[in-house]
């Protein structure tokens, strides 16, 4: 293992997180190596100043002014379970017409982004915003059925058939990136949007043959960071 | 009455039971909120978002299976306190509200007023570190140092994986640490260890 291994093996260890024979490994290493011993001292003291940090109490909030805020939005009853899922197609046609133009907007933007070493910022916006729209629009036509998939996932009948193709999830992942450097500037609110499908893109690729507690997560932070309901929104302006 | 039962009520239309619910789970998410966007105002907008939004997707939280709404609201009160952070950048900070807790502990006997210097010195350095942080870590970052979390609790409660979890966890303890070593050479305070 190397040093850097090390470093976040000490954070679990100070964080009392690291195994017996991991803990074994690092004071082991610790004895032999005087710069990981010096991070162990230097994120220890660090911990200590942060822990100090923190306020001896938290003060009340303003408990009746809030409780008036929240009735207020109360008007309408809460809404029931439905039972209407969002419908399930059957998306590899699309995901297949989907890549077409993954490739291609990604040979696009990647020769203005990829091209010189540094690209700077008025060579990246070079797209103009109605191809940043109609790219955008596409993406989000391709990665949706993706999405629909792991939002409607239930163990019971999907289990087996759940959708995990590397190559076109690292496709997805980077027409996504792309995209959200090139929303950054312009407009931060929906490069946020597209950092959270990053995030449902990683943890779709990182999924293992067999683990059902996964799909259930992603389904779950589809559903905590609306993602798809923020797609619909972004789209209809 | 039980979680349940009032759950049940608040979904008939019953106010009173979901105030009920706002009451026994406030100061938790409050807390959380708090430290999280270090001013009570903000604290105060996710307290409201999160139970806002518990309201009208309560006919979604599963009762069966021991789930608790604790639990549930608490997750909701992670995400509100993130889009919260992510709409105001950068963050909006207000010391008065840090101000007004020593002005009372100042009262207090045994009050040392160098001591309380140090530890202000110090609050503000974690802030500014803190802000280099992106949401998420952020949110990491203060669920396993100050609510004390487990990796394991934090990725069920921010629906990602253990891997995803440790990963940021890493990031934000050496954006942190980088931060300090500039601010406070390893001489200016001697720490015990722990």
């Amino acid at each position: 293992m190397k040093c850097r291994k090390y470093r976040q093996a000490i954070i679990l260890y100070l964080y009392g997180e690291l195994g017996e024979d991991e803990q074994r490994r690092l004071n082991s290493h610790l004895e032999s190596c005087p710069a990981c011993r010096a991070e162990l001292d230097e994120t220890r003291r660090v911990f200590h100043l942060a822990r100090e940090a923190d306020p001896a109490e938290i003060p009340d909030a303003d408990w009746d002014r809030c409780w008036s805020g929240i009735r207020r939005q109360m008007r309408r009853p809460p809404r029931m379970r439905s039972d209407t899922h969002f419908l399930v197609p059957r998306w590899a046609p699309a995901a297949a017409a989907g890549l077409i133009v993954v490739f291609s907007l990604g040979f696009f933007l990647g020769r203005s982004l990829l091209s010189k070493p540094e690209p700077r910022r008025d060579e990246v916006s070079t797209l103009s915003p109605a191809a940043a729209r109609m790219s955008i629009g596409n993406h989000f036509e391709t990665i949706k059925p993706l999405l629909i998939e792991y939002a409607n996932y239930d163990e019971k009948s999907n289990g087996s058939r759940i959708t995990t193709d590397r190559a076109l999830l690292k496709n997805l992942l980077i027409q996504n990136i792309l995209l959200m450097r090139l929303l950054a500037e312009e407009d931060p609110e929906a490069a946020e949007l597209f950092e959270d499908i990053e995030l449902v893109l990683r943890e779709i690729s990182n999924l293992k043959s067999g683990d059902h507690a996964a799909p259930i997560q992603i389904r779950e932070l589809l559903d905590e960071r609306e993602i798809l309901f923020k797609m619909d929104i972004f789209r209809s302006f | 009455m039980d979680e349940i039962t009032l759950i049940q009520a608040a979904l008939d239309g019953d106010e009173n039971a979901f105030q009920k619910l706002f009451e026994q789970n406030r100061q938790r998410i409050f807390g959380l909120a708090f430290r999280y966007v270090k001013n009570r105002e903000d604290a105060e907008d996710i307290l409201q978002d999160t139970f806002i939004k518990a309201y009208h997707s309560l006919g979604r939280f599963k009762m069966e299976g021991g789930n608790s709404f604790s639990s549930w609201i608490y997750r909701i009160g992670i995400n509100a306190s993130i889009d919260l952070l992510r709409k105001h950048r950068p963050m909006k900070e207000n010391n008065a509200d840090y101000d007004k807790l020593e002005n009372l502990a100042g009262h207090a006997p045994g009050f040392d007023p160098e001591k309380a210097g140090r530890d202000r010195d110090i609050q503000a350095r974690v802030n500014a570190s803190l802000q280099r942080l992106t949401a998420r870590q952020r949110m990491i970052f203060i669920l396993k140092h100050y609510q004390e979390m487990s990796t394991a609790e934090i990725a069920e409660y921010m629906s990602c994986s253990e891997g995803s979890v440790k990963k940021q966890l890493f990031r934000a303890v050496f954006v942190v640490r980088a931060h300090f070593k500039r601010y406070f050479p390893e001489d200016s305070y001697e720490v015990q260890k722990i």
